[in-house]
Order: structure tokens, then sequence, then C-alpha cells
């Protein structure tokens, strides 16, 4: 049997990759550095080779026309897509925040229709690869070379980027120093009423990461309903990922748990003296996987490509970087404000197809705790 | 319906007086009065209907099929009963199903207490104040119900919620105890809808000869006897069709119980957030979307909403409400003394509640880093983020016009439909109220999915999809429910005699229609086509599925923001969307203002004409 190995595969990938790029000295995006390496863009998303292919692609979706671009999924922030129009100014891409069901509820009314208009699907690794199986996805034609770890279901999907969740605290209210930074310390009686998380019983973020806890079972026996009860019993909680970060920034509660890192990363943009720490958990830090494909029949093929190629290049991984996510490919920098990869003990998660349907009854079974 | 005689009090039973002229007696069967006699008016009218049953009872059928099939794709897959036998056997469900009773009763009875109460101080007294009422309710329908959400949330959530701030003051109390639960639920999902209420009746009230209140003061009547027996008796059809509608808006509802009820310890689920639970669940081994136990979910809507309409039509059979009745017709205010005051005062309450409270908040929120986070400041790099974007002016003009043009066809489907089940025999009737309640019983979030499940298989309305037309289908069927229930009341207080006697001075059906029907239900038909348009304006069930990248609406767009947690930046989008709004909205009354001036003088130049005619009766 390969569980075993196969459920470490996703957070050795990512860890590997992060390793890697620390030992390269990453951070910073260092494309001033590499400009004067290549040709066609000075080295900044690839070999010269790489980038030749590069703008051999672009020039086939110019000469199809294809200059929209179609992504079905949340969108990345808008320094990623701003990136990607200023390398590629004649493709404007656009995001439709469809997820899971509501993107293949659409692409079904599309294929049926024979109108097309998706073109890329952005999402977790989960609906992604589901995606896959189900035939929506096409094969992806790496330019850049692509670790096979990352590319998945027979060549249909790539794991783009890591985002990870953790502890946000308010300074005004809590120092470092005592703040919960394990889940035994989370669910400690002390805390009750000091935590705020987003709610499980609407589905979401909040299920998912409490059905982590459940499922596989090295997280059920480590882990497990004591502190899926003990988080219930503790936190105070609010409807959408965003709010619990609000509601530290704002002091309503001291920690927030559960905080998702682009949402603290983009509130310190605008307001860089809100009084907030993110703290990775010291250990079994949840944390989601990226993935995307080239949805099947796409009316911008080579667009598609072109943007997924961009996305695994320096440039494209530098760009989700410093927008809070770790990218994926070994070699590029890590997201300000966040430890080295080594240090981001990652939680156990189920195996890509695994995940499929191994996750629904337990996150189902969050949900009836909640009340949902 | 048999006739009666001419007087109209609503309790009037039904005796068989010597027929007269004005006892007007609709025909037994569909047809003759409506759509003539002639076999090509019959085929028109059996075109039209069949078109309108393929696109509004066809998408309900499809979700009421596709609780019995479990496959990859909604309404397809192999027969089976278990998804609904999983549905009726979970405890969850009935608890749901008793939340979304008790939400919807008290927000429908509440709404409609206070909207009937302030139309009838509107129109039926001199309260000061008065002719601003219905604009302003007008405007506060402009806010969509999200960013209504979202600025009660902020003033009732956080540390710096204003609320909160005054309840430490006050008694020392921490947190946000207001924050969610049961009573705060439904005071913000009630608050929403007192000005829909408001707008439902203020129309037929307008049109209510005051000298029926007068025959019962004169018999004896207190003015509380004669608003509690005559005046709200008259108003039944529209006070059941609102009664309704609003029950089901509150089992529905989205936005605000997923804000205020999703929260609460424990969370206070309701058909519209289970039906999205259930729809995002998996079902393994194969990984499917649990379609069929969505659609289950949704039967039970479809029966409590089939359960509410046969109750209204029980309640409204063999009574008559005809209020407008041609000579003599006087809808006059009258004074109450200094009680009008607190009349005002209700008023006043009612706006900062369902208005200005969110709305200035939700200011204060576009203007801020972080939005109800007053300690970071201040800033305008929203709005320069939202102006700026080459995506924004394009979202807004797609709204207005989609918005714009389905509320139009949705209020003309909707008198259409008013009119016909009127002055048509009973399976005609019938048809048009089932076409015109259907839509409503499907829960918002399934909405999208039943119109594209049920569109896809079409041939001609497949190639549809994606396209803007799609996108108007989608709403004209989503919004003529709600359109005909501020059409109807004005249609049915009509009296047939004034048709009658526009046919008796040689005019036709079409010339009756559009000279003596139309002008009279126009205030009713602009309400419809107004509430329709804003409801589609900030609508987010249906884009989602239908619109494509080059079919995006604002609210959708907004809507985004706020899930990638930009908040500030999504309030200053709806911001910006409600001015565009306001602005479209001006020009149109503007417009329609100019355009009644010039009918009004030009049928005054008729009449002189034809009096001053040799020949005429009149001329000397």
């Amino acid at each position: 049997m390969s569980r075993p190995r196969q459920k470490w595969r996703v957070p050795a990938a990512f860890a590997v990759s992060l390793v890697v790029l620390a030992g390269c000295g990453g951070g910073g995006g260092g494309s001033a550095g590499s400009d004067a390496e290549g040709d066609g863009y000075g080295g900044a998303l690839g070999t010269a080779k790489e980038e030749a292919q590069f703008q051999a692609l672009y020039d086939k979706a110019m000469k199809a026309k294809e200059y929209e671009l179609s992504l079905y999924g949340p969108p990345p922030a808008q320094s990623v897509i701003d990136a990607f129009q200023k390398r590629f100014p004649d493709i404007e891409p656009t995001f439709e925040q469809l997820q899971s069901q509501d993107r293949i509820t659409r692409l079904q009314a599309e294929k049926a229709s024979g109108n097309h208009a998706g073109d890329v699907a952005v999402d977790g690794r989960t609906p992604i690869t589901s995606m896959a199986k189900d035939g929506w996805c096409e094969p992806f034609e790496p330019i850049v070379d692509v670790p096979a770890d990352l590319i998945g279901i027979n060549g249909l999907t790539v794991t783009t980027y890591n985002t990870v969740f953790g502890i946000l605290i308010n300074t005004d209210l809590i120092s470092k120093d005592k703040a919960p930074q394990t889940w035994e310390e989370l669910i400690d009686p002390k805390w009750k009423g000091k935590e705020v998380m987003v709610s499980p019983a609407a589905g979401g973020a909040g299920a998912f990461v409490n059905a982590m806890l459940l499922t596989p079972e090295a997280n059920a026996s480590a882990l497990g309903m004591d502190i899926v009860k003990g988080l219930k019993a503790n936190v105070s909680v609010v409807a959408k990922d965003a709010q619990t970060v609000s509601s530290v920034v704002d002091g309503t509660y001291p920690i927030g748990v559960l905080a998702y890192y682009p949402y603290y990363f983009e509130t310190l943009k605008t307001t860089p003296d809100a009084p907030v720490k993110f703290l990775l958990m010291k250990k079994d830090t949840p944390y989601s996987v990226g993935k995307e494909c080239v949805i099947a029949d796409a009316p911008h093929p080579n667009a598609a490509q072109l943007w997924m190629n961009w996305v695994m290049s320096k440039e494209g991984q530098a760009a989700y970087a410093a927008s809070g996510s770790y990218p994926a490919m070994p070699g590029s920098p890590a997201p300000t404000g966040l430890p080295a990869p080594d240090e981001a003990k990652l939680i156990t998660l189920l195996p890509d197809e695994e995940s499929v349907t191994g996750y629904a009854p337990y996150v189902k079974q969050v949900q009836a705790l909640y009340g949902g | 319906m048999t006739g009666t005689p001419t007087q109209t009090l609503a309790e009037t039973p039904t005796p068989t007086p010597t027929p007269t002229l004005t006892d007007w007696s609709p025909p037994s069967r569909a047809s003759a009065s409506w759509h003539g006699s002639r076999p090509g008016g019959k085929a028109l009218m059996g075109l039209t209907m069949t078109i309108l049953v393929i696109l509004f009872l066809y998408p309900p059928l499809l979700m009421v099929m596709a609780a019995f099939r479990r496959g990859p794709i909604a309404g397809q897959g192999e027969w089976t009963m278990a998804p609904l036998v999983e549905v009726l056997t979970s405890q969850s469900t009935w608890v749901v199903t008793l939340n979304s009773i008790v939400l919807s009763v008290a927000v429908a009875v509440s709404a409609l207490a206070f909207g009937t109460f302030l139309a009838w101080v509107a129109v039926r007294t001199t309260t000061p104040l008065r002719r601003w009422m219905t604009p302003v309710m007008a405007g506060i329908l402009v806010i969509p119900s999200l960013f209504y959400g979202l600025g009660w949330y902020v003033t009732l959530n956080g540390t710096g919620a204003p609320v909160n701030k005054v309840l430490k003051a006050l008694f020392g109390v921490t947190g946000s105890p207001l924050g969610s639960g049961w009573p705060t639920l439904i005071f913000v999902v009630a608050a929403h809808v007192i000005p829909v209420g408001y707008l439902f009746m203020v129309g037929p009230m307008s049109r209510m000869d005051s000298a029926l209140d007068d025959a019962a003061r004169m018999s004896g009547a207190g003015r509380g006897a004669a608003f509690f027996t005559v005046t709200l008796p008259l108003l039944r059809p529209t006070i059941f069709g609102v009664l309704a509608l609003m029950t089901s808006y509150g089992m529905t509802a989205f936005e605000l119980p997923l804000l205020f009820g999703v929260p609460a310890q424990p969370s206070i689920l309701v058909f519209s957030t289970k039906v999205l639970n259930t729809y995002h669940e998996t079902v393994a081994p194969e990984g499917w979307a649990n379609y069929a136990g969505a659609s289950a979910i949704g039967l039970i809507l479809v029966l409590l909403v089939v359960l509410l309409v046969l109750a209204r039509e029980w309640l409204l059979r063999n009574r008559r409400f005809a209020t407008i009745t041609g000579k003599g017709f006087r809808p006059e205010p009258r004074s109450y003394g200094r009680i009008q005051w607190l009349f005002l005062s209700v008023f006043v309450l009612v706006v900062l509640v369902a208005g200005v409270i969110p709305l200035v908040q939700m200011v204060f929120s576009a203007f801020q880093h972080v939005a109800g986070v007053y300690s970071l400041g201040f800033t305008t790099a929203n709005f320069e983020d939202v102006l700026s974007s080459r995506r924004t002016f394009q979202v807004v003009v797609t709204s207005l016009w989609v918005a714009t043009l389905s509320g139009f066809l949705a209020a003309s489907v909707a008198l259409m439909l008013s009119w016909v089940s009127q002055r048509s025999g009973k399976a005609v009737r019938l048809l048009s109220t089932i076409i015109s309640w259907a839509p409503i019983a499907i829960p918002g979030v399934l909405v999208g999915l039943a119109l594209l499940t049920a569109y896809m298989p079409v041939p001609g309305l497949q190639r549809l999809i994606g396209t803007s037309i799609i996108l108007i289908l989608g709403f004209i069927v989503v919004a003529t429910p709600i359109a005909t229930r501020a059409v109807e009341g004005g249609v049915v207080q009509i009296a047939p005699e004034l048709e009658e006697s526009g046919r008796m001075s040689g005019a036709s059906k079409a010339v009756t229609f559009f000279t003596i029907v139309l002008p009279l239900v126009l205030p009713s038909f602009i309400a419809g086509w107004f509430i329709a348009a804003v409801g589609i304006a900030g609508n987010l069930a249906l884009p989602v599925l239908l619109s494509s990248p080059s079919v995006r609406t604002a609210a959708v767009t907004a809507y985004d923001l706020y899930n990638q947690g930009q908040t500030a930046q999504a309030a200053a989008l709806f911001l910006v969307l409600m001015v565009a709004i306001g602005l479209a909205g001006a020009a149109a009354w503007l417009l329609m203002n100019g355009v009644s001036r010039l009918l009004k003088r030009g049928r005054a130049i008729r009449i002189e004409r034809a009096t001053t005619m040799e020949g005429s009766v009149l001329h000397v």
C-alpha cells in the first residue's frame, strides 16, 4: 500500500521546494540580477530557451486573436494579475469567483450550449483534482521545468502555490510569548471567549481545516475530535474568513484562529501600523494547496497555457510570493513575514485523489457540530 | 366569480341581484373578454401562455425532478428516493424548517404591519413630510441587501462598533452582545423589507375611495373601526399577496441569515444557508455535488409556498375588491391632529433603521482602510482603486441596462398575468397564479442552477447560455413574482365597468386597455418595474451562474471583493452602483414627468376639440 508515502507527498513537495528556494537565497524577487541573463524577457521568466518558447506561445496567442483570458476561481491579489498583464499586455485576464460546484455547473452549461468561455480553473487541490478526474481539464504543456511532484492526474493539473492558516494576535491585548501556538494551547479553557474563528457551520475553510484534524488517521490520533470540540468550546465565530482578521485588528478579540495569511498580508499592506501579528503554529500548521488546470475546450488555449506557464515561471512565482503565498516552484522567493519553509511544520494531508471524497464525511460532521 | 352589486364593501357576500350593466360577470372559461373570439387572438394567447409556462414552470419542475435523481449533473443520473429519505430523516432539516418558518412569519408580519401603517399615513393623513415618504422608501430600496447587511454587521460587531461603545458606556457590557442571534436576525431582516411592504401597499391604498371610509364613519364607526373594518379588508388581495411574498422572502433570504444567523451559538440556519451547505457536500464515492439533497430541501420550501398560495386563494375566494369606481372617486387625506407627529416619528425611525444607519456606516467603511475599524483612520484609496479599474464602468453600465430592461419586461409580464387572471376563466387564472408564484419556490441558491439545467436541454435556449439574453430571461423569471405582487393589487382594484364604458363608447379592446386600464394601473406598474429593477441590480444568486466574463454585474463584482476580504473596496463599489442607480432613476423620473405632462396636454386639447367640434352634443 502506497498510502503512507503518498500522504507525505504534498507537504514534502511543499517543504522541498521551499528549502531549495531558501538555499538559493530567495527573497526580494531577484529579477534585477537575472535581467541580463536572457534575451526575450531578460531572464525574468526563465532560461533563454524557455523565454523563446514563451515568446512563441505569446505570438501564437496573438495570431489566434486570444486577447482575453477567463479564469474560473478565487482571484489572486491584483498585483499578480497586473504583473501578468505587464508582461503580456495584449492579454487581459478576468477572474470569476466560481468555486467547486458552481464552476462545474457553469462548465456543464457551456458544454451544452457550445458557448465555451472558461479557459483556466484555479482553486484548491480537491476541486481541481476532481475536475481533472472527471475530464474537465486539458494537459498542461510546460515550458518551464516543473518538478514531477507538482504535476498531477496524468499531466492535467499543476500545483502553483500554498497558503497557510495561522494564529493572528492583537499585540495591544496579548504578547507573542503568551499567545497560544499549538492546537492543545488553543483549547485551553483560559482562552474561552477570547478566540475568534470563521464559522464551520456554512462549510468553507472553517469546516475544512477542522476536518483536517480528523483525518487521516495520524491526525485523528494526535489531534482528533478532542481538539475540534475544545475549539468549539473556546471560540466565538464570524461569518467570513476576512472578519476573523478585522475583528482581531479592531481589538474585539485578542486571538484569531485559522487566520488566512493573504488576508492578513493585504491588511498590513494598507495599514502597516495595525497592532497585529501573524504566528505560524508550532506544528500541524493547516494549509491549502493551490492548483490550476487548463479547461477542456478552452476558447483561448494558447493564452491559457501561457498563463499557467507564467504562474510557474520565476516572475509568476515571485508575484505570488509578494501577495502572501508560498510559491510551489523551487527557487522562488518566500512570502514576506513568513519563516523559512523548514520551520513551517505542516499538517498531514490526504493524498490528492483521496482528498476528493475523503474529507467530505468529516466536513459534514464538523458542520453538524456547529449547528450546520 | 359571480356578479356583485356595485357597493364595494369587501365582506359583501355573493347573492345574485338583478343583473345590471355594472354587474360585470366574467365568462366561465378563458377567452372572449380578453383575447377576443377570433382564432388569431386565441392562438396568440395560447402561444404566449406556452412560452410563459416553459420559462416559469420548467425550472421549478426540474428542481423537483432533481430531488429524485443522483448524478454528475443536476436533474440527471439514476432515479432514486435516497436523497429525499436522507433529507427527511435528518433532524437538522426540521430544525432548519422551523427556523425558516419562525423567521419568515416574524419578518412578514412585522414588515407588513409597519408597511401598511406607513402607507396609510402617507395617503390618508396630513402628516408632515408625507409626500416624501414614497420617494424616501423607494430610495432605501436601492440599498442592496448585502450592503445593508454589512452596514448593520459593522454597526453591531466589534469594540469600535457604535452600539457596543454605547452598551459599554451605559451598562459596562463588553463584546458584541447584539452581533448575532434571533432578535438581531429578525430585526435586521424585517427592517430591510419594511420599505418593500410600504411600496406594495401605498399604490392600492392611494387609489381607494375615501368615500368608503366616510360611509363607515356615517354609519357610526370610529376612525380605528373604519380602518380595520373597511380599509384593511378592502386591501386583502394586496395584503395577502405581500404577506405571502414576505414569508417567501424570509424563507429564501440568504445574505442576512449568513451574517447574523450563522455566527450565532448555536448557528441559526435557514433554508437558503442549508441548501448551500448541502449543494457543496460531496457525495461519495463518485465525488459528485449533492444536487439531489439540495433539491430535496427545496421541495419542502416548494410545499410551504404552495400552501401559502392556496391559503391566499382560499381567503380571497368569492370576494370583490374593486375600489376605483369612476365618478365620485376621492382618495382624500384627513387630518388626525397632534397624533400625526407620532406617525411622523415612526416613519423617521423606520428610515433610520432601514436605510440611514447602515448606509452611513458603509459610507464610513468605504473610506476606511479596514471596514468598521475606525482606529486605523480614513482613506480615499478604495474609491481610487474602484474608479481607476477599467471594468468598473463596464460592470456598472451592464448592471443598469440589464436591470432596467429586465425589470420592465418582468413588470410587463406581471401586468399581463394579473390582467389575464382577472378577466379570464378559472383555468387561465389558475395557470397565471401558478406562473407568477412558481419561481419563488426555488431557494435563491438554486435559482441559477435550476434555470441553467432547465435551459441546457432546450435547443433554442441552450445557445443563449453565456449571453446577456439568458441573463435577462433569468431575471424576468425571478423578478416577475415580485413585480406581480406590486401590479396585481392595482389591477384587481379597477372595476370592470370602467372598461365596459370605454367599449360602449366605441373604443376597441386595445384602445380601452391603453387609455383606461393602463393609466389607472400605471403607478402600480412603475412601482413593480422599480422594485424589480432594484432587486435585479443587487441580485447575486443568478448572475453567479448565468453571467459570463463579458456580461458581469456590479453586485457580483462587489461580492467577490467582499469574499476576498476587501470589504472596504466592496463598500466603495456598492456606493458607486447606488449613485449610478440614483442618477438613472432621477433621469427616468424627469423623463416620465415630461412625457406625462405632454400626454395630459394632448388629452386636454383632444377633449377641447371634441367638445367644441360641430356635431358634438356639447357644441353650442
